[in-house]
């Protein structure tokens, strides 16, 4: 299958790093220290491991797909029918998956920064632009991506370093003061959060123009990604104490608040937040494209573009129902889309199993006949 | 109420950009997807401002 | 074609842009809110807020006699509802972001000061810059309304006073809202406030007169340092013990000390580094604390005669800094273990640091153990400078 669009293994792994980074650095620390306090690190360095391997399966997943996307896999393997039923649970997740990043960036920027801003009004703008972007199509996002991130690793250097006065060494000891279980329990939603998530990108490996970087790209962005939110997660566990950052919403935020050097650079936080304004942005638009591509490819149409702005539009009420509140988002909406990424999961697992017992078969029936 | 009334008028935009588009393709059955999921995503913006 | 583009391009930016100006509120709508106050008389609270006068601050030509702040005071039984409750009073809306200082009343703070910081560290308009004082013997309110010389605003007068006394004299610390948020919720340090008292009469203060003479009749001034319980008030330090209770943690940035060298005259030298060191030790599942206390110090000041460049000299002016900060320290640290039972200074932390096992046993009953918790207290004083003379000036004989 020819296809038009092309992206460099480098934008790729830009793409991935992002998304990586999106939503979960304003919220994964707070998730990460609810159980592990001050361990919250651990946690982080344990998710990041086998988070890591999760998706080092992905990219070996996706470079066995050989240039076909999940749910062209999924057709293959399932056929019609159960394929059909699959595909269409696949699109669904992707979809709750867009909604909950919507609901996200809009009770972020409601409750911290356009405060008297109606949470539409910010929703409708955000999702203004994500049209936007995704109708231009992936090689554009990728590139648009590519040119913005001197600029983010420049903003994420500066913050590292303004913070450093506000940090106290003290903050992280006792270490390992929590028991295995409660760590254990803090990383479970590390490894699908953002890492689970990681599984959209497998409908985005046929676009990559050579098939044997896929796993670099992959990989490379997965760890860089985890890597900056592990940075941020020590970062807020060193300023705010493993009790301050369970209970702050936002705790990146909160430490960005607190910059100030030498009573001349303060209140920047704003600018910090644009960093992941934009990091969020790559996310939701990443899943508006994955989730139109699956519909596209589910129904066998021709058309992409023609399919954003229903999908785009109706995102907003649904991360509303979806989220009623800030308590629900916390704790019942985390735990329910946590099992439904770890269910998703299995998904490219099975097919590739099934795809590959198929070929084996099917040698099998040649070589017989 | 008004909010319903304007995302009704913006599909109503939409709808007319993209379908001479994707008649000009002689694309029927995207037509018809497309129409449907605008058609559901419009309903639940309705919906939201005038219940939720 | 392209035209259109443009003019869509042009539509959406506006849109972007707009949006950021939804609440926006121009400076001459909104109150900036530089001082807050917060008493509690009656089971109700007396929120005093002191509101600056923009026009009076910026105008060179003298402005036009006004005060260049207001403070209203509202009653009410939350802190938010009196503070909404403001805009029925003033004619702009209160604007909290630039606030300097947080004056808690002492009647609040004998009560129990959480439920009241609640809402400070929840609402999101609030940044956490800003220092936290109490009050002693006065309500927040008249701190609030005192006319003070030099700064034209008195919450910046308390803000700069008590940022230039952390740095150059020993008893007084600044506090922000993270930190007592953290100390009244952790279990392992309980929090100190620095407390703020009228000097002269409060009637007089309120007057403009006030700051028209030119020897200072009434004035705020920095004079003790409350000791909290959780987050209740159970008694206040002196200054001498309030610097005791500073060298012990360590966060002395440069002070001076006086010490007698004979009957009626005193030698001072002037601490320039100071750090310590508090080690928790367990034996036989009973804590006891090491700390050491290491300082640099310069002579500043000598009323007897002695020549410094006799190295006994030097040697018995450290032997003697040092008697002085240990006895400091030994009345800091009997006052709050025999008479508050509260952990000020964060032994508890330290046990829980390094014995995080034995510290969840002990954490129950911990102002009790604390109270006969032995606290073994080394200091070392270096002297390495004594100014632009050798030795003391001759004059006296």
């Amino acid at each position: 299958m020819i296809r038009k669009e092309k992206i460099e293994y480098r934008q790729f792994a830009i793409l991935v790093l992002l998304y990586t980074v999106g939503t979960s650095v304003i919220i994964a620390p707070s998730m990460l220290a609810s159980y592990a306090g001050q361990d919250g690190w651990i946690s982080a360095l344990l998710g990041l491991g086998i988070g890591l391997l999760v998706v080092w399966c992905y990219a070996s997943i996706g470079k066995f797909f050989m240039g076909r996307s999940l749910i062209e896999a999924i057709n293959e393997s399932f056929g019609n029918y159960l394929g059909f039923v699959i595909a269409l649970i696949f699109t669904f997740f992707s979809l709750t998956l867009s909604s909950l990043v919507l609901s996200n960036i809009g009770n972020f920027v409601n409750t911290r920064m356009l405060v008297g801003t109606p949470l539409d009004a910010a929703e409708y703008i955000f999702v203004i632009v994500v049209i936007i972007g995704v109708r231009l199509g992936i090689e554009t996002l990728a590139r648009s991506t590519e040119t913005l991130t001197p600029l983010f690793t420049f903003l994420f250097i500066v913050f590292i370093f303004a913070v450093l006065p506000q940090m106290h060494p003290n903050n992280i000891r006792p270490i390992l003061e929590h028991d295995i279980h409660d760590i254990f329990k803090s990383s479970y939603g590390f490894i699908s959060f953002p890492f689970g998530e990681l599984v959209l990108f497998l409908m985005l490996t046929p676009f990559v123009s050579k098939n044997k970087k896929i796993t670099k790209g992959y990989v490379l962005g997965a760890f860089i990604g985890g890597v900056i939110v592990m940075i941020i997660t020590v970062l807020s566990i060193l300023s705010l104490g493993g009790y301050g950052t369970a209970i702050n919403t936002y705790p990146a935020f909160t430490i960005a608040k607190k910059i100030d050097v030498g009573g001349v650079i303060q209140r920047v936080e704003v600018i910090m937040a644009g960093i992941w304004t934009f990091s969020i942005f790559t996310k939701l638009s990443v899943c508006v494209y994955v989730t139109a591509l699956s519909i596209k490819q589910l129904f066998r149409l021709r058309d992409l573009n023609c399919l954003t702005i229903p999908i785009a539009i109706s995102l907003i009420p649904l991360s509303q129902w979806g989220t009623p509140n800030a308590a629900d988002f916390q704790t019942y909406t985390a735990m329910w889309m946590m099992y439904f990424t770890y269910i998703i999961m299995i998904i490219p697992f099975l097919t590739t199993g099934v795809l590959y017992l198929k070929k084996k078969w099917g040698k099998k029936q040649e070589s017989k006949a | 109420m008004w909010q319903s009334i304007l995302i009704s008028v913006v599909a109503v935009v939409v709808a007319l950009f993209e379908i001479p588009r994707l008649k000009k393709l002689k694309y029927t059955k995207e037509i018809w997807f497309f129409s449907f999921f605008l058609l559901l995503a419009t309903v639940a913006n309705i919906l939201k401002f005038l219940y939720f | 074609m392209s035209k259109r583009k443009l003019l869509l391009v042009v539509f959406l930016s506006m849109v972007l842009l707009l949006s950021g100006c939804w609440s926006r509120r121009e400076l001459n709508e909104i109150a900036l809110v530089i001082g807050l106050g917060v008493d509690k008389i009656d089971n109700e609270y007396v929120i005093s807020t002191q509101i600056v006068d923009p026009s009076e601050i910026a105008s060179k030509g003298g402005g036009g006699g006004r005060a260049p702040v207001v403070t209203y005071k509202t009653k009410s039984n939350t802190l938010m509802g009196a503070i909404r409750q403001l805009t029925a009073s003033t004619p702009r809306k209160l604007y909290l972001a630039h606030l300097r200082m947080l004056v808690l009343g002492e009647s609040i703070v004998r009560e129990g000061v959480a439920p009241a910081l609640d809402v400070i560290s929840r609402d999101h308009e609030l940044r956490s810059d800003f220092f936290i004082i109490m009050t002693k013997g006065n309500k927040a309110q008249d701190v609030l309304t005192m006319v003070t010389p030099l700064e034209k605003v008195p919450s910046a007068y308390m803000f700069n006073m008590l940022r230039h006394s952390e740095k150059y004299w020993a008893p007084f610390s600044t506090l922000k809202i993270d930190q007592l948020d953290n100390e009244i919720s952790g279990d392992g340090k309980e929090p100190v406030i620095t407390a703020v008292e009228i000097r002269g009469s409060l009637k007089e203060g309120e007057q403009k007169k006030n700051v028209e003479n030119i020897s200072i009749k009434n004035y705020l001034q920095y004079t003790s340092v409350g000791v909290l319980r959780q987050d209740k008030l159970v008694g206040y330090l002196n200054e001498t013990e309030a610097s005791g209770y500073k060298y012990l943690i360590g966060k002395i940035k440069s002070t001076v000390i006086e010490m007698p060298c004979n009957k009626d005259h005193k030698d001072v030298t002037e601490l320039i580094h100071t750090n310590s060191i508090i080690k928790a030790n367990m034996r036989n599942h009973k804590p006891s604390i090491d700390v050491q206390i290491n300082s640099e110090a310069n002579v500043a000041e000598l009323e007897c005669q002695s020549n410094l460049l006799n190295l006994n000299v030097i040697h018995a002016l450290e032997k003697k800094t040092e008697k002085e900060i240990k006895n400091q320290i030994t009345m800091v640290l009997q006052k709050t273990q025999k008479e508050y039972q509260s952990d000020i200074f964060g032994f508890g932390d330290q046990i829980h640091q390094t014995y995080p096992k034995d510290w969840s046993k002990l954490k129950k009953n911990w102002n009790k153990t604390f109270s006969t918790l032995s606290v073994k207290v080394n200091v070392k004083v270096k002297i390495r400078n004594f100014g632009k003379v050798n030795k003391s000036t001759p004059s006296m004989k």
